[in-house]
């Protein structure tokens, strides 16, 4: 079993908390790849860091456009460039959300996918089924979807029934890992993003730090579709 | 090097450019088209990752050529390799070199400006070089630049050139555009370069010394530059959640008022109450019910 790690890193100070659990990864045959926003006053620490610890991590640089969803997006194009072969994909980033106090707890309930523990149960879960595409915090499992009127109960709303008809995602379940941090089958990112180009999808997305509590955002959209790159295939998302 | 040196020239093979052992000198990879050859040679994992600073040195003419979705071919075609860790950047920004641009300089630089926005950057530096002439066109890269083609035409060889550089050489931050004599390795120049190097600071070891000292401040100068970018980022970032937290009805506000809801109207017994179950359940010390000085809660 090969796995991708794409990892983003935005905030300064705390990304260490990331970082000493993806080190949980080196035990399997794990490429990593880290997308560090540019500019980022500690960016020599960091660097410093995964230098020390990932010795063979790929290390790029992109500015902040789109936030982890763009980091992200940056980071798949240069896996599918480089052609790197994986089963299983994680996408991370050092989440915070500064703007809710639960933040941290969010984070760390989503960041479960890559404790120690919990990594071969994941595994047997994809192992179990064949159906299982996504694998994340079941307490984080979402629907926005109000299927009585054909709406997203979201500020997005519009832009995700744009974005659906445009990416021609059939969908029959609109559940979504609410942090956009998951374990996802390697073959459905490879197959979707060869398809759709992922920077063509990041330069639509928004551009600096923006926030999205009171507006639809591309940002906020691709949140959810990235979820649903299972759904769209045919597959399903199971919790932990 | 006491000085950054741009090494111009075609893409080799993946291979030979990774057995090249690092020299300090800036790849300037000549780009002349974007097909099979450069995706093998740009998206080999080992050269994607293997650390020796580069740049990309495009061609006027397959900027100008006119084809559907230019901006979007170019920004996915490139996009990646402006990401790649390695790549020359000025200030945190990265830097582009087109050589021999025919067609008006704005109508390129328009597409660039296109590209770099399309991938998100908010600045970026060019540098318009005319080979035939050594000459620089048109740039924003506030540095002092220079141009050497051992290649064409060059009387001279290339120490000689670099000795009488140093010699007339003033206290200014230099970027060197070095095209290499025919056949010659990045790794041979690189000796080349150094021995002269050598050379002049035995002779004048005073002004070898000064140009250093520049040197090495503009360094320390350009990271303290990228630091403020960044501090800069982080606190509009900050003001901008902090701006968020200050309007009516945010997270904050819900957060307190589920807290009040949930918990703050029940009757003053049940949460007394509460506070024995915590105790039976060890999450709490017992003496804390009658003493307020000792320790509440178990970390």
């Amino acid at each position: 079993m090969s796995l991708l790690v794409v990892a983003h890193i935005y905030y300064p100070n705390d990304w260490e908390y990331l970082f000493e659990r993806l080190l949980n990864l080196k035990e399997y045959s794990c490429t990593f790849i880290f997308n560090i926003v540019n500019p980022k006053y500690d960016k020599e620490k960091v660097i410093q860091y995964i230098r020390n610890n990932f010795p063979a991590g790929i290390l790029i640089y992109s500015p902040n456009h789109g936030r982890d969803i763009g980091g992200k997006l940056a980071g798949i194009d240069v896996a599918l460039k480089l052609k790197i072969a994986s089963d299983f994909t994680l996408i991370i980033h050092d989440k915070q959300s500064p703007h809710t106090p639960t933040g941290l707890a969010w984070r760390n309930e989503l960041f479960r996918v890559i404790e120690k523990t919990e990594l071969p149960k994941i595994f047997s879960k994809f192992d179990s089924s064949e159906k299982v595409g996504i694998v994340g915090s079941q307490k984080f499992l979402m629907n926005e979807y109000d299927f009585s009127i054909g709406e997203f109960n979201s500020f997005s709303n519009e832009i995700l029934k744009e974005l659906i008809s445009e990416m021609n995602l059939n969908l029959t379940d609109y559940n979504f890992i609410a942090g956009n941090i998951f374990w996802i089958r390697s073959e459905l990112i490879t197959r979707f993003f060869s398809r759709h180009a992922p920077l063509k999808i990041r330069s639509r997305l928004e551009h600096g730090n923006v926030l999205d509590f009171h507006k639809g955002t591309y940002i906020h959209s691709w949140e959810r579709i990235f979820s649903w790159l299972a759904n769209g295939q045919g597959f399903e998302i199971a919790g932990i | 090097m006491i000085f950054d040196f741009i090494f111009l020239s075609k893409l080799s093979s993946a291979s030979s450019y990774n057995s090249e052992s690092e020299t300090g000198l800036i790849s300037g990879h000549i780009v002349e088209k974007i097909d099979g050859s450069f995706s093998r040679f740009f998206y080999d994992p080992l050269v994607f990752g293997n650390g020796k600073r580069f740049c990309l040195a495009l061609d006027g003419q397959l900027l100008e050529s006119d084809f559907d979705d230019k901006v979007n071919f170019f920004s996915e075609s490139l996009g990646s390799i402006f990401f790649n860790s390695s790549y020359f950047t000025l200030n945190g920004h990265p830097v582009i070199i087109v050589l021999n641009a025919r067609k008006k300089e704005t109508n390129t630089l328009d597409l660039l400006r296109d590209i770099f926005k399309y991938l998100g950057y908010d600045n970026f530096y060019y540098c318009f070089i005319n080979r035939f002439d050594q000459e620089i066109d048109s740039t924003n890269i506030d540095l002092d630049l220079h141009v050497f083609d051992g290649e064409e035409g060059a009387d001279h060889s290339t120490g000689n050139w670099y000795l009488s550089f140093l010699e007339e050489s003033k206290v200014s931050q230099k970027l060197i555009f070095f095209f290499p004599p025919h056949s010659n390795a990045s790794t041979d120049v690189h000796s080349e370069l150094n021995n002269v190097e050598k050379e002049f600071r035995e002779r004048n070891p005073r002004v070898f010394a000064l140009l250093q000292e520049q040197t090495n401040f503009a360094k320390r100068f350009e990271q303290c530059e990228i630091n403020i970018q960044g501090l800069r980022k982080d606190l509009e970032s900050r003001d901008e959640y902090i701006a968020n937290l200050n309007i009516p009805e945010t997270t904050l506000k819900r957060v307190s008022d589920f807290y009040y809801h949930e918990y703050e109207i029940l009757p003053l017994w049940y949460k007394r109450f509460g506070h024995l179950i915590k105790v039976f359940m060890g999450k709490r010390s017992f003496r804390s019910l009658f003493d307020d000085k000792v320790k509440k809660y178990k970390d």
